[in-house]
């Protein structure tokens, strides 16, 4: 079918559109080509230089390949548009004029056309002619090819554009063809991974290594290639990394050292590229692994030390975290822990004795145990299975701790002591140790005079020790020394030696000081007694003529005031000087008082005087001690105060009073004396009795020993010569007594003489030398005759002795008594007749001339009294037995007399009586106290007095030690059963009739009213029967030891109690029955707290604001007042 | 659960009370009997069983832990002023020397206490030397109404009679400063010989129980004033 014009119109335009559209395709895709081309160029050339990575490298491919789609699609998407019209400017009318300018001859003639087609409709043209035009239009374009208005100038320009691109490429690649291939063919295997090439790789050692525990590992990199500036080591733990930046050495390596590793580790070197352009970012080693494999170690270990048992110390634990141990020598240290892995073997090894210790072990448990004996160090070395050691172990010190010395101290006696007669010391000793005791002794050594050296060996006695498991312990006990046969001058020195309980190192021993006990011998005894009571008689007797010399000043002094009212400056001073001179008399009396203490202290230690003779002592005592009178010294004071006064009149008076006092001082002084001349001569009678009866033993010891065989001549004639010497010093002695007994007729001062003379012709000193020379001549038979003769001579006169010293007491007595009984007379007598007196007086009545009578009787019994108080002064002289209470009694009645007296003057009859009645009660009184003091006067001379009993306790005092000491014996030796049983029983005998001599003694004592001094024995007793038992039962233990020295104890304080002056004859130790009474109402205001009234005065006067010269006289003043009152205080005591 | 939290607690409490009694066990002791001993020849160590049997009856009585042995110590022991209380007794002659005198005197007025029991024949002399050491003090009887007699047991007619001495009443004395006790002197009672073991004197029990429990009121007495 043939097209008509319109649709050849339409068609040519729509060729031209399609030549058009292909065209701009052909120009799209050349671009698309060049972009593409582009893009292609710089991917290859980036693949080329950085060696890009599959991502980069695919997604530049994408974008290549999709630009260059991207493009081509675009482009046929809009030759598709241009195709379909779409676009305005490819319109028909738009093309037609495009091909109007094309071909000019067409000009708008196609797109007249156009519109005509399009706008025929709306303008009413003719159709014929629209369409005649629109066929020439048509036959117009047949002429033209549409092709040849398409412009291909771009096109053509875009190619050779193409082709320039491609060409620079070319050129840019050309030198580095080889690696832009190998870019491109990199590029288009976007997939395949091609390793960048590096410039240099590392070289590590070790590499991946196995470590032990805290060891260090060095790691050394070298690089091949080319070095890079810096090289990272990267650490990489389990929850941590780090990177390190690597040093390089002088080789060029770059080195590191990982030190005290702990646990496993990766670690990889690495290095950055320093530009940015580099084809590579990082370069890495490969990653190497540092294993550390785990040492053997302790993971927990607990350590117990336990104490030797003697220590007494309790196990402990040691603190986990010390390293120090330190514990007593001998304690045992337990091991026991725990280790982090199983172990094939644990020891423990000590560094300085070098010894080791296999440990137990199981599994990952290790146990072992060491006792300290010395200071070392050690730790513990485990290996485990692998054969690997532990690093470092910890180090324990060992300090042993030593058992101390033990400390041993005598506390009493202290220092050196002489012996007495029981020959015991009672000990009291300080035990110390840190741990405890094990044995307890006592050493000595015995040191004869005749001996130059003397034993010097130590011998020990061991006493028992109860609680050995005391640190301190103050342990007392009773020596007994009889046991070592002690000889009179004998020295014992003795210590105690102690031993602790160490059972690890042996018992210690430590020693106390050195202490000496002498035995005096009775001479010396005597000798030391008599020099005492020398010094205590001269210093006794300057007090006598002191207390004369103040006598005869007060009087002077008294009878000077009573000439003048006024007592001047110079009788002042006088009355000052006597008031001092009391006060050096208080003082050399307390002396005198204190001497004869301490000699009768020695004297009872050593039994060198009865019980008698020691209270005569005491009351001798007492006697000084009240010379001063508390009225004179209330004198004395009067007189002071009255000075103080400055009053005339009434130091006038205190001087007439202290005068009466000092009468009083200047009697008691001179009765004292005269009783300290009677007392010495019966001290001095009973020694010459004792010295006298020793010696006499003494040659009987020596002529015994002299009979013996074996007799030690030197030792003999040593004894003889001693002996001897003594005989001479007791015969001086004997003849001082006599001519001391010569003051007093009463005294058998003849008796004495003749004892004496009888020994002069006894000659019984020379024979005592005579046998000394036969002795050390050898002559032991005829030293031994001597000795006996001796001996017999000595015990005759012994026997003289003792009759004269019986009739010394019993004249003595005697003499006594019967002065007594005058005096009991008089008062008697003076009694009765006040009595009489009293009766006549008592009814009468107003002023009766009897009364006149009746004084002058009373004047005359007055008298009498006076006359009787001298008698009772001079036998106060006598005999301790006029005590203060008869003078009081006395002065009493003497007060009531003068009363009397007066009120019969005064014609009072009623006052008369009163006083008259007083005046006889109190002379009934006085003879009451008389016939007191001569009863008791009686019973102390009695032979059946305490004496006896003394003499029998210390018999069985003697018999129980020896029992004592027997058993001791029997119980440490090894006699056969049979002989020892029998041994025994006898012992149990002889205790069971000590027991009963006991028993009738203490009933003896109880019937004679002096049962009660030996109260403690009822302990005794009893104890006796036990170890009767005991021994019966052939049991002899430490009980049974300590019973008999508990029994032997006891008597011997019984037998102190019975003569030691401070124990009072009336000591019960009976049952007190409770007695009612009603208490002092309350306490005092002052609570006995005297206000110091002195002080208060002082302070006072000091106040006063004198100058410093008179507040220094004050406080003198002050200080002697308080002397002064401190004295009286006691005084009154 | 709450049971068992409440069990929990009582167990804690029960364990501590324990430990806290265990560690006051192993605490020393709270008070020690110091014996005075003294110079002058009298025994001031008799009566050996005596203080060890009072000890044991603070011990059982008291809560006072007492030292298990008893201290001597001379006036001149550095010790002395360590111990509250002191004991002295005897039958026989006291001195005390000048610096002793120093001593004592400082010891009592600076809060010492001295219990002086006469053992029969210390009277004379102790009087004597007390007032050297103040020579400015009485010694005063105590009424019986005084707490020393009531503070733990009441003693309504003052001190017991143990034994007969002179068949006098017993008598206690006492000396003061500033208005406290100081020394307490107890005579014509013998209370050391009646702590001691009965079997010593055959003593009934009674006796020794009185003595003791007199003995304990001296003590707490001294202890707390």
């Amino acid at each position: 079918m043939s097209k008509t014009p319109e649709q050849h119109i339409r068609e040519v335009l729509r060729k031209f559109r399609t030549y058009l559209a292909a065209e701009h395709f052909r120009i799209g895709a050349i671009g698309a080509l060049i972009f593409g081309l582009v893009l292609l160029g710089i991917a290859i050339t980036a693949e080329s230089l950085w060696y890009l990575s599959e991502t980069s490298r695919t997604q530049l491919l994408w974008i290549i390949g999709g630009s260059v789609a991207l493009g081509l699609f675009g482009a046929s998407v809009w030759v598709g548009f241009l195709g379909a019209g779409g676009s305005a400017k490819y319109s028909d009318m738009s093309l037609a004029k495009r091909l109007g300018q094309k071909f000019p001859l067409l000009g708008d003639q196609i797109g007249n056309a156009l519109s005509l087609i399009r706008e025929s409709r709306q303008y009413h043209y003719s159709k014929d002619l629209i369409q005649a035009n629109i066929q020439s239009v048509s036959e117009a374009i047949d002429n033209i090819d549409p092709k040849d208005a398409v412009s291909t100038d771009t096109r053509k320009f875009l190619s050779k554009a193409l082709v320039a691109v491609a060409g620079f490429w070319i050129i840019i690649w050309l030198p580095f063809t080889g690696s832009v291939l190998d870019g491109a063919g990199r590029l288009f295997h976007p997939n395949t991974h091609y390793e960048i090439p590096q410039p240099f790789t590392f070289e590590v050692q070790p590499g991946n290594v196995q470590v032990l525990n805290a060891d260090a590992v060095d790691i050394s990199v070298k690089i091949n290639g080319e070095i890079p500036d810096e090289a990272l080591l990267t650490i990489t733990e389990p929850n941590d990394s780090e990177t390190i930046i690597l040093s390089e050495d002088s080789t060029g390596q770059f080195r590191h050292t990982f030190s005290n590793i702990r646990q496993s580790f990766a670690y990889q070197v690495h290095a950055q590229s320093p530009h940015w352009w580099d084809r590579w970012d990082e370069i890495y080693s490969e990653k190497y692994r540092v294993q550390v494999l785990s040492r053997p170690q302790v993971q927990s270990l607990a350590m117990r030390l336990v104490p030797p048992r003697y220590s007494g110390l309790s196990p402990r634990n040691q603190e986990i975290t010390s390293t120090e141990i330190v514990a007593l020598k001998g304690t045992k240290v337990e091991l026991r822990g725990q280790t982090n892995k199983p172990i094939k073997s644990a020891e423990l090894a000590f560094s300085e004795t070098g010894n080791s210790v296999q440990m137990d072990r199981e599994e990952t448990s290790i146990r072992a145990a060491f006792t300290i004996d010395q200071p070392d160090k050690f730790t513990i070395r485990l290996r485990d299975h692998s054969d690997i050691t532990n690093a470092n172990p910890a180090k324990y010190r060992i300090t042993p701790l030593s058992d101390e010395y033990p400390r041993i101290e005598i506390l009493q006696p202290q220092g050196d002591v002489d012996l007495g007669e029981a020959l015991h010391i009672p000990l009291l000793l300080r035990l110390q140790d840190d741990f405890g005791f094990s044995r307890l002794t006592i050493q000595y050594q015995v040191k004869k005079p005749a001996a130059a050296e003397g034993d010097t060996t130590w011998k020990s006695t061991t006493l028992p020790l109860d609680q050995t498991d005391q640190k301190i312990v103050e342990y007392s006990h009773r020596w007994d020394l009889n046991p070592l046969n002690l000889s009179p001058r004998d020295m014992v020195r003795y210590r105690a030696a102690l031993w602790d309980n160490d059972q690890v190192s042996g018992p210690k021993v430590s020693y106390s000081r050195i202490q000496t006990a002498r035995f005096p011998s009775l001479s010396d005894m005597f000798t030391r007694t008599q020099q005492q009571q020398s010094g205590a008689m001269e210093d006794a007797e300057e007090i006598q003529r002191t207390i004369q010399k103040i006598k005869k000043q007060v009087d002077e002094l008294t009878l000077e005031m009573k000439k003048k009212e006024e007592v001047n400056w110079q009788q002042q001073q006088q009355a000052e000087n006597i008031v001092k001179s009391h006060e050096e008399l208080k003082k050399k009396l307390e002396e005198v008082s204190k001497q004869l203490d301490q000699m009768i202290q020695e004297g009872q230690k050593h039994e060198l005087f009865n019980e008698e003779l020691a209270k005569k002592y005491q009351e001798l005592q007492q006697l000084f001690k009240d010379v001063m009178t508390p009225e004179l010294e209330e004198a004395l004071k009067k007189l002071q105060e009255a000075m103080d006064k400055s009053d005339p009149t009434e130091v006038r008076k205190a001087m007439e009073d202290l005068q009466q006092s000092e009468q009083n001082l200047s009697e008691n002084i001179d009765r004292a004396m005269e009783l300290f001349k009677r007392v010495k001569i019966e001290q001095q009678m009973q020694e010459a009795v004792k010295r006298i009866k020793d010696l006499a033993d003494r040659q009987e010891n020596i002529a015994n020993k002299a009979d013996s065989s074996g007799a030690d001549r030197n030792a003999l004639s040593q004894e003889e010569k001693v002996a001897a010497d003594e005989y001479d010093i007791a015969e001086k002695r004997m003849e001082d007594l006599a001519k001391s007994m010569e003051e007093f007729p009463v005294m058998p001062s003849e008796d004495m003489k003749q004892a004496l003379s009888q020994a002069k012709m006894d000659s019984i000193a020379s024979q005592m030398r005579q046998a000394q020379q036969s002795f050390s001549q050898g002559q032991m038979q005829q030293g031994q005759q001597q000795a006996q003769q001796s001996s017999q001579k000595l015990q005759n006169l012994s026997r003289q002795l003792q009759q004269t010293q019986q009739k010394l007491q019993q004249q003595t007595m005697n003499e006594i008594m019967k002065e007594f009984r005058a005096v009991l007379r008089n008062v008697l007598s003076m009694s009765q007749q006040q009595e009489n007196i009293q009766q006549r007086t008592a009814p009468l009545q107003g002023k009766s001339p009897k009364m006149g009578e009746l004084a002058d009787e009373q004047q005359d019994l007055q008298m009498n009294l006076q006359r009787t108080v001298g008698q009772l002064v001079k036998l106060s002289q006598k005999t301790f037995g006029v005590n203060r209470n008869m003078g009081k009694a006395l002065g009493k009645t003497a007060s009531n007399m003068q009363n009397s007296v007066k009120n019969l003057s005064d014609r009072n009859a009623r006052s008369a009586s009163n006083s008259q009645s007083k005046a006889m009660a109190a002379l009934n009184e006085t003879a009451q106290q008389i016939m007191n003091s001569m009863n008791s006067l009686q019973s102390q001379g009695s032979s059946t007095g305490f004496e006896n009993y003394l003499k029998q306790m210390q018999q069985m005092a003697g018999k129980q030690r020896g029992l004592n000491q027997q058993s001791m014996q029997l119980g440490q030796s090894n006699t056969p059963s049979l002989a020892r049983q029998k041994a025994m029983q006898q012992l149990a005998q002889q205790q069971m009739g000590l027991r009963q001599s006991l028993q009738q003694m203490q009933e003896s004592m109880k019937k004679s009213g002096g049962g009660q001094s030996m109260g403690d024995l009822r302990g005794a007793a009893q104890d006796m029967e036990k170890v009767a038992e005991d021994l019966r039962n052939n049991r002899f233990t430490r009980e049974t030891i300590e019973r008999q020295q508990r029994i032997l104890s006891r008597m011997l304080d019984a037998t102190k109690s019975l003569r030691t002056r401070d124990y009072s004859k009336k000591r019960e130790s009976e049952v007190g029955e409770d007695l009612t009474r009603t208490g002092p109402a309350g306490l005092p205001g002052d609570y006995g707290e005297r206000r110091n009234l002195l002080q208060e005065d002082l302070q006072r006067a000091l106040r006063e604001g004198y100058g410093r010269s008179y507040e220094t006289v004050i406080r003198e003043y002050f200080n002697e007042l308080s002397q002064i009152q401190r004295a009286e205080s006691s005084d009154n005591q | 659960m709450i049971s068992k939290y409440f069990k929990f607690g009582i167990g804690v409490i029960f364990l501590l009370g324990m430990l806290v009694t265990v560690t006051a066990q192993d605490q020393p002791y709270d008070f020690a009997i110091a014996r005075l001993h003294y110079d002058g020849g009298g025994d001031w160590y008799s009566d050996p069983s005596s203080l060890p049997n009072l000890i044991n009856f603070l011990q059982e009585n008291t809560d006072i832990k007492v030292r298990p042995e008893e201290v001597r110590l001379k006036p001149q022991d550095p010790q002395l002023f360590l111990y509250p209380y002191f004991y002295m007794t005897g039958h026989g002659n006291v001195r005390f020397s000048e610096s002793d005198v120093q001593r004592l005197r400082r010891y009592l007025t600076t809060g010492g206490f001295l219990h002086a029991d006469d053992n029969y024949g210390m009277d004379e002399s102790f009087r004597r030397e007390m007032k050297k050491v103040f020579p400015n003090k009485e010694f005063v009887e105590l009424p019986y109404d005084h707490p020393i007699y009531h503070i733990k047991y009441d003693f309504p007619n003052g001190l017991p009679k143990i034994h007969k001495h002179d068949g006098k009443p017993p008598k206690g004395f006492g000396i003061f400063h500033d208005g406290r006790l100081i020394v307490f002197y107890t005579i014509e009672t013998d209370l050391g010989d009646g702590w001691e073991d009965t079997d010593v004197h055959n003593d009934p029990l009674a006796k020794h129980e009185a003595a003791l429990q007199m003995g304990t009121n001296i003590i707490l007495y001294a202890l707390t004033h």
